[in-house]
């Protein structure tokens, strides 16, 4: 009975060992990978060369291209058909202040989206700044329309959402994915966006028609500001699906390693 | 007695000389690092004062004013190695002359894009601040390197733009990348030609002339 305790015992510290040889063997073979693949990345431009390994591939993978490309022309067609024009219109009707204070407004009501991210991404400091030009827009920013913080206590926003705060924690952004009404985002993105959905106060109005409504509001104020942007984008390049495309992940990639 | 009277007078000649040295030094690094920001403060400049220049205000001297705004481009961007860093390993492929063409034409289309976007608002609020000037490591063949921080404020929006510049022996401090809220702009027109490899250097500059003339 002893000894067949002790075959046993023998069995599982050599199985054990096995398994931790297979783990070491792959770790190994992952780094020796890594680096071998990072060793023979072209460095066909040695002034831009550090930046291509260190960002490696630029690119993200885009597998859903067909789909994403026809998200792609019928946003571009959403922007130049119905939302420049609105913009346009709105922005000629309404004064600049009003759509200042708007803008302010829906800044100071996502809050919640940067107060809870920053905390999730372990910067404490940044949150309590947050809080803090909340609480003083709020009370005496008339809701939020005015930012005291700013002018007053030149406090500044940090705009930290549930996509920046998956990347900090190391995860990848998996695929590009063009999504209908909002753009480019990639799959992290994507969840990260459906985390901070539940954290935007605009989710839990009741009216689905008031909603959509104010959403729509929330947009075309912030298009108002921004008309020409993605003209001068479109004009300058050669392939505008490549174009947004890539400047999306390096603009996220930025917000990400900040 | 006169070895040592020797002796001390070599110490301190010594430690006048590392003195100096090191007195000197500081002021040798901090005007190199210094270089590439004040050539930079210069060319932007330059180009600030041309786009508020009275003497251009008027409809008809608009070609005029876009002719003087790229020569004031010229003398700060490097257009060749942003055309180099732009084509990524299509560069190769590209002979002598095709390559001066391709630059010459890809110069035109981002100072047209871009020349002309901040030419069609008004300017006169423009405020740029310089925040921060890296040296980076140099690359093999000596080119000295510097990114440098700032942020450009307009229109009630903050934006940060930072530039990559670079000094080639006995040469000056250019710009060879702008990156405008972390986008390269010389990386996104690489992701661009990344799979154009199939695409004659002819068929590349052809279109790239006609979206000019456009």
């Amino acid at each position: 009975m002893i000894s067949q305790g002790k075959n046993d015992l023998i069995r599982y510290l050599k199985q054990r060992l096995y398994i931790n040889w297979l783990f070491i063997s792959f770790v190994l073979f992952t780094i020796f990978c890594t680096n071998s693949f990072a060793g023979s990345e072209p460095l066909d431009n040695e002034l831009y060369g550090d930046e291509y390994v260190k960002s490696d591939a630029q690119s993200v993978s885009d597998p859903l291209y067909w789909f994403n490309y026809a998200m792609f022309s019928f946003n571009d067609r959403l922007y130049f058909w119905v939302l420049k024009p609105v913009a346009q219109g709105y922005k000629f009707i309404a004064p600049t202040k009003l759509r200042n204070g708007l803008q302010n407004f829906f800044q100071n009501a996502l809050f919640p989206v940067r107060f809870v991210n920053n905390i999730l991404q372990g910067k404490g400091e940044q949150a309590l700044l947050e809080a803090q030009s909340f609480v003083i827009n709020t009370v005496g920013g008339g809701l939020g329309f005015a930012t005291p913080s700013d002018y007053v206590f030149g406090i500044k926003n940090y705009e930290e959402d549930m996509g920046q705060t998956l990347g900090r924690y190391s995860l990848k952004e998996g695929f590009y994915l063009v999504l209908p009404l909002i753009g480019p985002s990639t799959l992290r993105d994507t969840v990260g966006f459906a985390g901070d959905f539940f954290l935007s106060p605009t989710s839990y109005i009741e009216s689905a028609e008031l909603a959509a409504g104010i959403g729509a509001l929330e947009q075309v104020n912030a298009i108002s500001f921004r008309i020409g942007d993605y003209e001068a984008l479109k004009k300058a390049a050669l392939d505008p699906y490549i174009a947004l495309k890539d400047a999306y992940i390096q603009m996220r990639r930025k917000q990400v390693s900040e | 007695m006169n070895k040592v009277s020797k002796n001390n007078s070599l110490l301190a000649a010594f430690s006048i000389i590392s003195i100096t040295i090191i007195l000197l030094c500081p002021s040798i690094i901090i005007s190199a690092d210094l270089a590439p920001e004040i050539e930079l403060r210069n060319g932007v400049n330059a180009i600030v004062d041309t786009l508020n220049d009275p003497a251009f205000a008027g409809v008809e001297q608009k070609e005029a004013k876009k002719e003087a705004l790229f020569s004031k481009a010229e003398s700060i961007f490097d257009f060749n190695e942003f055309s180099k860093g732009a084509l990524g390993s299509n560069w190769q492929r590209f002979s002598k002359s095709q390559q001066s063409e391709f630059s010459k034409y890809f110069a035109r289309l981002i100072a047209n894009t871009y020349l002309e976007k901040i030419d069609d608002e008004n300017f006169q609020d423009l405020k740029i601040t310089y925040l921060k000037t890296e040296m980076l490591d140099s690359t093999k063949s000596g080119i000295e390197r510097a990114d440098i921080q700032s942020e450009v404020f307009h229109d009630k929006i903050t934006t940060p733009v930072h530039y990559r510049m670079m000094k080639k022996k006995g040469g000056r401090w250019k710009i060879y990348d702008v990156k405008i809220e972390g986008v390269s702009l010389v990386g996104n027109y690489r992701e661009q030609y990344r799979t154009r490899f199939n695409d004659s250097p002819d068929k590349i500059i052809n279109e790239i002339k006609e979206k000019i003339e456009k």
